[in-house]
């Protein structure tokens, strides 16, 4: 079965080589560093969900998920928000701008990969492949 | 024969003696009353034999009733046996299932304790990784500026460099901190100075409060960065993400001792390519 494919998007290195570390085994990973980016791959790529962070250089996560939004092929995209602070006002800005979750650094592997795989399913069975953390 | 009173010979089919007015004949009621008596008894007799069969089909379907009851009794008892079995069977059943469910409690506690493990492992496995994945100077202190803010989770603190033979601390990178704090650090002053000057990493809580100097209120650990055997400079954390509450996990320990065994040997590294 074809691996579901998730957007990774964060101007840090760091935290993009992490959420890869986390996600690669169960899902297939694409990388953008930066909003624009992160656009443009989402039209190219069409992931099945896209893990965006918040704080970045030019475009933050919340207008960059609204533009998201505003795209016919994004529009359904689950978007789970990466936030720094995870401070109420944040998240509500978050699913304001049409966020579907959220995940607060530092990043915890298990609840990033719970979050991920309860965006799945609420959109079909995922997919019978074996991985994540322990196939780390 | 009949029960009913009217069958039976009643006082007034008494025959009225002669001068009594009927005209009967006394022979004639003698016969009579022999007939009606024998007709009497043959109706007795009758009726008797009948209940006679009564009898015998109550006592016939009494033991056939007793016998049925005995094979119920029977069936009861052993269906009463059966049913303890089962309530051993089930009790045995129960105490299979709970120690299947204690095993499975164990074995989740155990997987959810790997999978933090790895999680873990993946932290430090990307420090390291992006801590020594470049040569640029500028490269390296934002690596170690991303293992503080993102696998960390602090939003303020400053990094340290000691050159060797000088008396204070000169902060190289930052975040969250003004220019001027804590630019420049006296060794022995403060927390800040007192743990690069002893090499001795100082966490709130466990480091003496009295030892912290002014605008180190906030400060949450001091982590000197090692170079063959000297201290070459220090992290200095003051506020953690809100989401921290206040508290280092486990996994920040190994990620500063990681920093304080390798942060100065990268920085250094990246001197000799500057």
């Amino acid at each position: 079965m074809l691996k579901r494919k998730v957007l990774l998007v964060d101007d840090s290195m760091t935290t993009l080589f992490m959420e890869e570390m986390i996600l690669n085994g169960r899902y297939q990973v694409v990388k953008a560093t930066n909003g624009e980016d992160a656009i443009e791959k989402a039209r190219i790529e069409r992931p099945d969900l896209i893990l965006l962070d918040v704080i970045m250089p030019k475009m933050d996560g919340f207008a960059v998920c609204r533009a998201l939004r505003a795209e016919e092929g994004t529009r359904t995209t689950p978007i789970i928000m990466v936030t720094t602070r995870g401070e109420e006002e944040n998240v509500e800005r978050g699913f304001e701008a049409g966020c579907n979750d959220y995940v607060t650094k530092p990043i915890n592997g298990l609840e990033l990969l719970t979050k991920v795989d309860n965006q799945f399913a609420s959109t079909g069975p995922a997919p019978a492949v074996a991985g994540g953390m322990a196939s780390l | 024969m009949s029960d009913r009173p009217s069958d039976r010979p009643s006082e007034h089919d008494k025959p009225v003696i002669a001068g009594g007015g009927s005209g009967t004949e006394p022979g004639q009621y003698v016969q009579r009353v022999r007939q009606d008596t024998q007709r009497y008894i043959q109706d007795l007799l009758a009726e008797n034999e009948k209940l006679r069969r009564l009898t015998a089909e109550v006592d016939s379907e009494r033991r056939r009733l007793e016998d049925e009851a005995a094979r119920w009794r029977d069936q009861a008892s052993g269906l009463a046996r059966e049913l303890d079995s089962f309530r051993r069977d089930r009790e045995r059943l129960e105490l299979q299932l709970s120690q299947i469910e204690r095993e499975n409690h164990g074995f989740s506690n155990r997987f959810t304790e790997l999978e933090q493990r790895n999680n873990d492992l993946a932290n430090l496995y990307v420090a390291t990784y992006r801590l020594h994945s470049t040569l640029d100077r500028e490269e390296v202190l934002q690596a170690i500026q991303e293992i503080v803010i993102n696998l960390i989770g602090c939003e303020e603190f400053g990094i340290y460099e000691l050159a060797p033979g000088a008396n204070e601390l000169l902060r190289v990178s930052s975040f969250g901190l003004g220019a001027d704090q804590f630019e420049r650090v006296n060794l022995g002053e403060g927390w800040i100075g007192r743990s690069a000057a002893s090499g001795s990493a100082y966490f709130a809580g466990t480091a003496p409060d009295e030892e912290r100097q002014e605008g180190e209120q906030h400060l949450s650990a001091c982590v000197p960065l090692r170079l063959d055997g000297r201290v070459a400079g220090l992290i200095a954390v003051f506020r953690l993400l809100p989401q921290k509450g206040g508290r280092f996990a486990p996994i920040d320990a190994e990620l500063f001792d990681m920093l304080a065994a390798q942060a100065a040997p990268a920085v250094y590294c990246s001197t000799f390519e500057r």
